[in-house]
């Protein structure tokens, strides 16, 4: 263990800055985000999560893959086409063949020239990363690495493995956090390459990883007391007694399946406004859109975030749209992160920060729904009338989360899908 | 769109294109040209290899097959792939569509894709000429078991333009028939300009070793071949299911009315397959969209038993 | 206060014990006591979920938008403010909403409390505000708590505010509140106006550079009717691009404000829907003071007219008064 002044933080950022571009949560306009830091710039460790998460930077909202341009070369450069009338220019429209010819062009000439992308990553350290936003990272480690023999996504690989993710545990959670409630916790290492934790005068922090050691080779660093030492495993289990579990993960894959065609799909989801505010916060969501556009000759294939929620995220050619209606987009969001990514890649979707219960537009709360949906009840597509008990059992759940109550005991009990 | 694609100007003598647009140096396109360029074979499955459009055939109103060679003859000569695996073809500046690979995989002239007309991406494929330029990223998605098929007696049952999707299959088939048991292949459509593949339906129809029945919705002018709808005639063919593999694919409402027919026929889930389609954007299984259930069409899929079907949720 | 909330649930228990409608909209209690969100109520037995009290800021008519009715012919209850209600007339002066489907129960309003602003005033998680007649108690998780004036808590549309009693409705609940004369306010727009052109571009610049694109503001808003086809997605005029940075943000706010004008009353709900705090509510309110200036229009006002960009008379006032 070692230890880490408070007042020495600004250096040793600026000892990461050398090699590497440091990313930290700063307070933007009022908002604490996570952005490029710069000597002088404070981080801002006393709000417990910034405003999103950091996935932007290892996994961009936007980043072109390719880039092309059409080149209009005179014909003398280039071999001749098949269908030379082409440009032929007639007066009149007078069917096949008809009508006088009045110029002919030189059929279009184009030469394509295409440039991959520039292979952009640089060393990046994001420091002050929450337990939940570094296992958010692991969670999506999952898909972009070809898990179970898929494809490898060259691009967010190249710059996760150049990123060190240094985490500082939770001193306060929120009423919102349930990281306990799937596999995790407000100390959690999953992800970290090297833990912090604050105690009053400085950091007492761990490397996990080479990454996290090769971090903490800054002078500033000294063995931690034991009263230091001390101070931080106090601090942490604090913490863990403050997150309680909400709802139960165990059975909650074979409940989601089971549940499909419930109706209470359709009554969780009808404050939700469909827009995509939960997926953008969070951690761990990934879903994108592969897209291109030009101006006149030259333009670019981008990939951009997406989200299930947009109406036309499964629209097809055909004008038919699997999720057309709103509950099943509603469905799919929860089913992905609890269901189908378990099922595929043996991790959860989800690392518990609440963020999607603090930003939705109408509060939706996951933890409500998975609550109600885990309960194994698959109600019929008639009226609901038991509607009225699930959600008042929804809502004791949520209760219980109140902070301050102790729900100790409660360990997750995750079907294999978490390693600690 | 940024300065880094602008070409410098000066060197040697200007080459201008009629519209005066673009003005390049011959200095400059050969030093553009001359860029290496990531593709599939570079370990990034996102960047098309480029191909250029040999042939063009106007199969029916609205769909054509393009021919198309990777413009690197090295890729072209690697290339492989199993009937069934589709890819993703896509115009630069457009976008990409997922279409079935449907030449013979033993074809090592072309690739074949067969187009539809329906949105942006199958627009501008349409007004295509031989010789552009496309992007191609094949192969990908999970082939017909064609090796465990071997044995077998083979149904294949194909609506429109369904027989896209079935045509690599058939070929694959035909040409190894000696592998196989009795071989049928039923194809209807709404009226015989809809037919795609005449030049593979008249070659099937005059072997007598695979029995082809072609089939219109309703009475044609002109036309002398069967009428009826292709769940109807394959309810008079009344194929038995020993042994037999149906493979299926074309309108929602055929397959649904099929599967009811080959389910009175006694086929079980495990003897009937089908090829899917969804939006699609990275045909890798990572963008998360074209997902039924927890299983991805383009990986997990395109081809799927019924019985796989069955274990999905209804979210076709 | 508390009077409107009985109203308000013996309205919605009438209505659903008659039958008259599938489902009633109201606010009720979120995760917390301090949040508040949408309710719907389809039991007479879970009226008791409905509230009405300052944190009651949704404009639930957004949920009468198209395709948002679940089934698509319900018949709907729903609660509205007054600035809700001109939302509600907007939407009713296109016939967006079929009005023999609804049943619209009116909330005169006093004022809706701005959350952020008691967030802004402790460090810790506020997790409870309670009203007693004009305070407000806030207490956090932390164990710290503060009283406030509910007046110095509102939101800054509402000091400017002149329609508190609903525009349209079939049953009001409770008595109506003192509509302020005189011109219309812009409380929020001076400094902004006071700015150089090049200090509003920066302003308006960093506003945007925090822009998601999550449609959290398309989504929410009542009049903004093509929401599930939203031009801002559309390839076919492709009007923004999918890089997200701030010209491209701001041209598509500019698109959703200028395709709202005229329909838009400024209640905010796009503001306080913006999970990254954007101003929005300025730019709206600066959209909806030049139309007044302009044209002498405050959209959703008058039932029997029209939104005055989809209507053309030689008596247009421009510019005048």
């Amino acid at each position: 263990m070692k230890f880490l002044q408070e007042s020495d933080l600004p250096a040793f950022l600026e000892h990461l800055s050398a090699e590497a571009n440091v990313i930290a949560p700063t307070d933007v306009e009022g908002l604490v985000q996570f952005r490029p830091w710069t000597a002088g710039t404070d981080v801002e460790l006393d709000t417990l999560l910034s405003r999103q998460s950091a996935k932007e930077f290892i996994f961009p909202q936007w980043e072109p893959f390719l880039k092309y341009r059409y080149l209009m070369v005179c014909d003398a450069k280039r071999p001749g086409t098949a269908e030379e009338a082409k440009l032929e220019l007639r007066l009149t429209d007078e069917g096949e063949g008809g009508g006088e010819v009045v110029a002919v062009s030189d059929p279009p000439a184009h030469e394509l020239v295409m440039v991959g992308a520039e292979d952009s990553a640089t060393p990046q350290v994001i420091f002050g990363l929450r337990p939940c936003d570094a296992r958010g990272f692991v969670q999506m480690d999952r898909v972009f690495g070809g898990y179970g023999g898929f494809y490898f996504d060259p691009y967010y690989n190249s710059r996760r493995s150049l990123a060190t993710l240094l985490v500082v545990t939770c001193h306060q959670p929120r009423s919102t956090c349930f990281c306990r409630g799937v596999g995790g916790g407000p100390a959690g290492s999953e992800g970290a390459d090297a833990l912090f934790t604050r105690i009053p005068d400085g950091f007492v922090a761990k490397a996990l990883t080479t990454k996290g050691a090769k971090a903490l080779e800054f002078p500033g660093f000294v063995d931690a007391s034991e009263a230091a030492a001390h101070a931080a495993e106090e601090a942490k289990a604090a913490a863990e007694e403050m997150v309680s579990v909400p709802f139960e993960l165990e059975g909650l894959r074979e409940a989601l399946r089971a549940s499909f065609e419930s109706v209470d799909w359709r009554e969780l989801s009808r404050r939700c406004i469909s827009c995509g505010t939960c997926t953008y916060v969070c951690p761990n969501c990934y879903c994108f859109n592969v897209t291109d556009e030009a101006v006149e000759t030259q333009g670019e294939r981008l990939r951009c975030w997406d989200n299930c929620f947009n109406p036309s995220y499964t629209l097809e050619a055909s004008g038919h749209n699997p999720r057309d209606v709103k509950s099943n987009r509603f469905r799919n969001r929860f089913n992905h992160k609890f269901w189908y990514y378990p099922e595929k890649y043996d991790s959860l979707l989800c690392s518990g920060c609440g963020r999607c219960i603090t930003y939705c537009p109408t509060r939706i709360d996951i933890r409500e729904v998975l609550g109600v949906m885990g309960s194994g009840v698959a109600e019929s597509d008639a009226a609901p009338s038991g509607r009225s008990e699930s959600a008042a059992v929804g809502e004791a759940a949520v209760g219980e989360a109140a902070v301050g109550e102790a729900a100790l005991g409660e360990k997750a009990a995750g079907d294999g899908e978490e390693s600690a | 769109m940024t300065d880094e694609l602008r070409p410098e100007q000066g060197g040697q003598e200007e080459v201008d294109c009629s519209s005066g647009k673009n003005t390049l140096t011959l200095a400059d396109v050969e030093a553009l040209a001359s860029i290496p360029r990531a593709g599939t074979r570079s370990g990034n499955p996102y960047l098309p290899e480029m191909a250029t459009v040999v042939e063009i055939i106007q199969e029916t109103p609205n769909v054509k097959s393009f021919r198309v060679r990777f413009s690197d003859e090295e890729v072209m000569e690697r290339f492989t792939f199993e009937p069934g695996q589709v890819g993703q073809l896509g115009i630069y500046g457009v976008g990409e569509s997922t279409f079935a690979i449907n030449s013979s995989s033993s074809n090592k002239d072309y690739l074949q894709f067969s187009v539809m007309q329906a949105g942006e991406v199958t627009t501008a494929l349409h007004q295509l000429s031989v010789g552009d330029k496309v992007g191609v990223r094949a192969p990908m998605g999970r082939p017909f078991p064609v090796r465990e098929w071997k044995g077998k007696n083979l149904l294949f049952i194909m609506g429109g333009i369904g027989s896209a999707a079935l045509r690599a299959t058939v070929l694959h088939c035909l040409e190894h028939r000696a592998d196989y048991g009795d071989v049928t292949i039923l194809y209807g459509a709404r009226t015989p300009v809809d037919l795609t593949f005449g030049y593979d339906i008249e070659e099937w129809q005059s072997r007598n070793d695979v029995q082809t029945v072609v089939t219109v919705d309703a009475e044609f002018p002109g036309w002398e071949g069967r009428v009826g709808f292709v769940p109807t005639v394959l309810e008079e063919l009344a194929p038995g299911p020993v042994d037999t593999m149906a493979v299926l694919c074309g309108p929602p409402i055929m397959i649904k009315f099929c599967l009811q027919v080959l389910e009175r026929l006694q086929f079980a889930d495990e003897q009937v397959y089908t090829t899917l389609e969804k939006r699609m954007k990275c045909g890798i299984g990572i963008c998360g969209r074209c997902n039924v259930g927890p299983k991805y069409v383009c990986v997990d899929g395109p081809v799927f038993t019924m019985a796989e079907l069955r274990e999905l949720p209804d979210e076709l | 206060m508390s009077d409107r909330q009985e109203i308000i649930r013996e309205l919605a228990r009438e209505a659903l014990a008659e039958g008259r409608v599938d489902y009633f909209l109201g606010w009720g209690q979120g995760y917390d006591a301090s949040q508040n969100i949408p309710v719907f109520v389809r039991e007479v037995t879970d009226v008791d979920r409905l509230q009405w009290n300052p944190l009651c800021h949704h404009n639930l008519t957004v949920f009468l938008k198209r395709k948002m009715p679940d089934p698509p012919d319900a018949r709907i209850g729903v609660c509205v403010k007054g600035c809700d209600s001109r939302t509600l007339v907007a939407l009713l002066q296109e016939g967006l909403v079929d009005r023999d489907r609804l049943y619209i129960v009116g909330v005169p309003c006093d004022g809706v409390v701005d959350r952020r602003k008691i967030d802004r005033e402790f460090t810790g998680e506020v997790i409870g505000i309670e009203f007693t007649g004009d305070k407000v108690l806030a207490r956090t998780a932390q164990g710290d708590s503060k009283e406030f004036d509910r007046t110095s808590l509102l939101l800054d549309q509402c000091g400017g505010c002149h329609y508190p009693n609903p525009r349209v409705a079939d049953d009001i609940a409770g008595d109506t509140v003192p509509e302020p004369e005189g011109e219309p306010q812009w409380p929020s727009l001076a400094e902004f106006e006071a700015l150089s052109p090049g200090d509003k571009a920066a302003t308006l610049a960093a506003a945007f550079s925090t822009c998601i694109r999550c449609f959290a503001c398309i989504h929410v808003c009542p009049v903004c009717y093509c929401w599930d086809q939203c031009v801002n997605r559309s390839r076919t005029p492709a009007l923004v691009s999918q890089r997200v940075e701030k010209g491209e943000n701001l041209m598509f706010q500019l698109v959703h404000m200028f395709h709202v004008a005229g329909r838009c009353p400024s209640c905010g709900a796009c503001d306080r829907a913006c999970p990254v705090e954007i101003p929005l509510y300025l730019l709206h309110e600066k959209m909806n003071k030049e139309l007044y200036d302009m044209l002498r229009f405050e959209a959703g006002v008058d039932l029997e007219g029209k939104p005055v960009l989809q209507a053309f008379s030689l008596d247009d006032p421009f510019g005048e008064g």
